[in-house]
Formats: structure tokens, C-alpha cells, sequence
């Protein structure tokens, strides 16, 4: 039978909602006032950064566990 | 050990590959939902501002297209560029799309104002606005993305073998380009 790698998911993260959030006031700012427009744009880069981190951190990861499974079955 | 290693290729990335899959799935039922409602609204109207636009009035969204279009061609050079590990050719070919993604972006922030509409000027101004300005939006996601990959080169996160952020990035690219054609045709050529 053909090897089936095991699951591979990211980890459960608030970076999503929190980008979401901040897209929601950039434009919801539009229609009341230019803070929460500023409010929004800042929550969205940083929500941005820390999604696009926490991504990269889970990608390293994933390779470093191909690279022993490759070692291992060698 | 030949397979498990191939198989786990596939599995690295695959995550993203569907999701972005589906993103632009339900990206193309909205455009042509939007181009659906241009064509119809036009098949309303007894005069259309832009049809037999003069040669002239075509010169500069036309070049505004040539940018997006050879704006696509290198973000393809860039992937061929990482998937033959050479990484500092991808980064010069990200920075290059990234380049001219703004450029077509500032001709199109110029095209709106040359055009001399309103969005409220009657439908052709709306549907003109909505159409332009949504897939303007859609570019400075491109962009937006563009600049993440290009700084992910950087810290050499990308390799032969893992790439998948690099290929999502430029099937939504060429999406973006290919879009950007049919309305280029809608709008100022039909």
C-alpha cells in the first residue's frame, strides 16, 4: 500500500479575524469618520505581519520534519 | 523513499494550492456577475460614452494593459527562476512585477481622472467605476502580496522544492492579468 503522509494543517489562529477586522473599519470608515479608517489600516497591517509570520514559522517547521522524515527513510 | 519523498512534495503546499483555487473560483463568479450587469445595463442605453472610442482615447489604457500583461510574463520568469533554484533571479523578477503592478495601478488612478466621469454620472459612470475600481483593488492585493513574497525571498524561504507561495501567488496574477483583458475588451473596444 502507497504511504499516506500524516495531516498536515496550520495551527488555529486569530491573525485571520483580526485582518478581517481591520479591513472591515478601513472601510467602514469611509462612511464615518477617518480614525477608524487609521484604526482599521493599522490592525490590518499588523494582523498582515503576524499571519504572514506565524505562516512562514509553520512552513520552517514542516520542512525541518520532511528533511528527518527524508533522513529516515534513508 | 522515492515515494514518500514525492508524496510529501505534494503535500507541502497543496493547503494553499486548493485554497487559492477556490479563491479564484468564486473571484470569477464575481466578475462576470459585475460584466453580466455592464453588458446589461449597455444594452439599455441608445448611446454609450466609450463605444468607437477614437484611436487616440485607446493609447493610453492600451499601454496601461502592455505593463499588465508583460507584468505577468515576469512574475512567470520568477517562478521558472525558483523552481530552477535560482533564487536571486526570483528576487529580481518579483521586484520587477512588484514595479509595474504599481505602475498600473498609478495609470489607472491617471485614467480615472482623464476620463473626466463621475461615479455618479448615470450608469455608464457607476458601472465604469465599479468595474475599474474593483479589479484596481484586486491589483493592490496583488501588490500587497507581491511585497510579502519578495521579503520571504529574502529571509530564503523559498527553495526548488518549496515554493507553493511563490506558484498561488502567480496563478492570482495571472488572474488578475487575464481579468484585466476581457474588461480592457468590454470597455473600450466592444
Amino acid at each position: 500500500m502507497d504511504y499516506i503522509p500524516p495531516e498536515s494543517n496550520p495551527p488555529i489562529s486569530l491573525w485571520p479575524i483580526l485582518l478581517a477586522m481591520g479591513l472591515t473599519a478601513l472601510v467602514a470608515g469611509v462612511v464615518t469618520s477617518l480614525i477608524v479608517s487609521l484604526v482599521g489600516l493599522v490592525l490590518m497591517l499588523v494582523a498582515l505581519g503576524g499571519w504572514v509570520q506565524e505562516s512562514r514559522l509553520f512552513g520552517l517547521a514542516e520542512a525541518a520534519s520532511e528533511t528527518e522524515e527524508e533522513a529516515r527513510d534513508e | 523513499m522515492q515515494k514518500t519523498i514525492a508524496l510529501n512534495s505534494i503535500k507541502s503546499g497543496q493547503n494553499a494550492r486548493v485554497a487559492m483555487a477556490a479563491v479564484l473560483g468564486s473571484e470569477s463568479i464575481f466578475f462576470i456577475t459585475l460584466i453580466s450587469a455592464y453588458f446589461y445595463l449597455r444594452s439599455d442605453m441608445s448611446a454609450w460614452p466609450m463605444a468607437g472610442a477614437s484611436l487616440m482615447r485607446l493609447v493610453f489604457p492600451a499601454a496601461n494593459t502592455t505593463l499588465l500583461l508583460v507584468s505577468a510574463l515576469s512574475f512567470y520568469l520568477g517562478l521558472r527562476a525558483v523552481r530552477k533554484n535560482q533564487l536571486a533571479q526570483l528576487k529580481s523578477w518579483l521586484a520587477v512585477t512588484l514595479g509595474l503592478g504599481l505602475l498600473f495601478i498609478a495609470g489607472q488612478v491617471l485614467e480615472f481622472t482623464r476620463s473626466g466621469m463621475k461615479i455618479s454620472d448615470q450608469a455608464f459612470g457607476g458601472v465604469f467605476f465599479t468595474l475599474m475600481g474593483f479589479h484596481a483593488i484586486h491589483v493592490l492585493a496583488g501588490v500587497v502580496m507581491l511585497v510579502i513574497l519578495l521579503w520571504r525571498a529574502n529571509l530564503g524561504d523559498f527553495t526548488a522544492r518549496r515554493h507553493a507561495a511563490v506558484q498561488v501567488g502567480a496563478w492570482f496574477w495571472y488572474f488578475v492579468s487575464a481579468v484585466w483583458v476581457v474588461l480592457f475588451t468590454a470597455l473600450y473596444l466592444v
